[in-house]
């Protein structure tokens, strides 16, 4: 558990974001670099309690094209979610029903 | 002084840009290699300073804690002149911080909670094109205690 209010934040970012980096390209394997182009923090996927349970990462990571001024990029193309202790959470995929 | 957006906040029913000024956006402390530096552990001491931001700014009731973060690498094009155009990308990161209340705002909006920073903790400015941000103080007032 973490509380902003009173405690910074126990863990090395930095570390995280190379660690699901790695996730990526062991699972995904990606053909090209991973870039991370942001990550977001919640305490809880249910926005009726959102004080409620723990905080977790959504790390996201996408490819570069290109460098200097010609440099592209195309973000959000992976995503990996990880609990504040560095647990990476296991992605399944659910068909979309209509 | 020229200023860029950072963010921009784009619903249904309001249309809210953050800027901040060109010449803070461009500064080197606003830039973080995730691959070479730790992440600056700013979280928590910004996060505090975000609700002391808003409690100057919003009519809202209840205390008000962190609901979520993110942190996002964006990139504008610079000419040789420090002006916007072609010529050298320049990625910097920025914070967007969404806090909640633990008591009801119904005149509230997405808009009302959320503190847009820069890295060095450069606050952006709020600017509304389209809709109403909800429990504004009014210019010239001070802003209420209802904690």
């Amino acid at each position: 558990m973490w509380n902003p209010a009173k405690d910074q934040l126990p863990v090395d970012i930095g570390s995280y974001v190379e660690k699901g980096r790695k996730h990526l390209i062991s699972t995904k394997k990606p053909d090209k670099e991973l870039k991370l182009f942001g990550f977001w923090m919640s305490q809880n996927p249910d926005r009726k309690r959102p004080h409620e349970g723990p905080w977790y990462f959504v790390f996201r990571y996408g490819h570069q094209v290109g460098h200097g001024i010609s440099r592209r990029t195309l973000p959000d193309r992976y995503f990996v979610v990880m609990l504040l202790d560095g647990t990476i959470a296991r992605e399944t995929t659910t068909p979309i029903t209509r | 002084m020229e200023h860029i957006r950072v963010f921009s906040a784009d619903t249904k029913e309001l249309n809210v840009d953050y800027y901040v000024p060109t010449q803070r956006y461009l500064a080197q402390t606003n830039a973080w290699s995730p691959t070479v530096e730790a992440f600056p552990p700013i979280i928590a001491d910004y996060s505090r300073r975000g609700i002391q931001y808003l409690k100057e700014r919003r009519q809202f009731r209840g205390n008000l804690s962190l609901g979520s973060f993110d942190a996002a690498s964006i990139m504008y094009s610079f000419d040789s002149q420090g002006n916007r155009g072609i010529g050298t990308q320049v990625e910097r990161w920025v914070l967007n911080f969404t806090f909640s209340s633990d008591q009801p705002n119904p005149d509230a909006t997405s808009e009302t909670f959320r503190v847009v920073m820069l890295l060095d903790g450069t606050i952006a400015e709020q600017r509304l094109i389209r809709g109403t941000i909800g429990l504004a103080v009014p210019p010239g007032s001070a802003p209420p205690s209802k904690q």
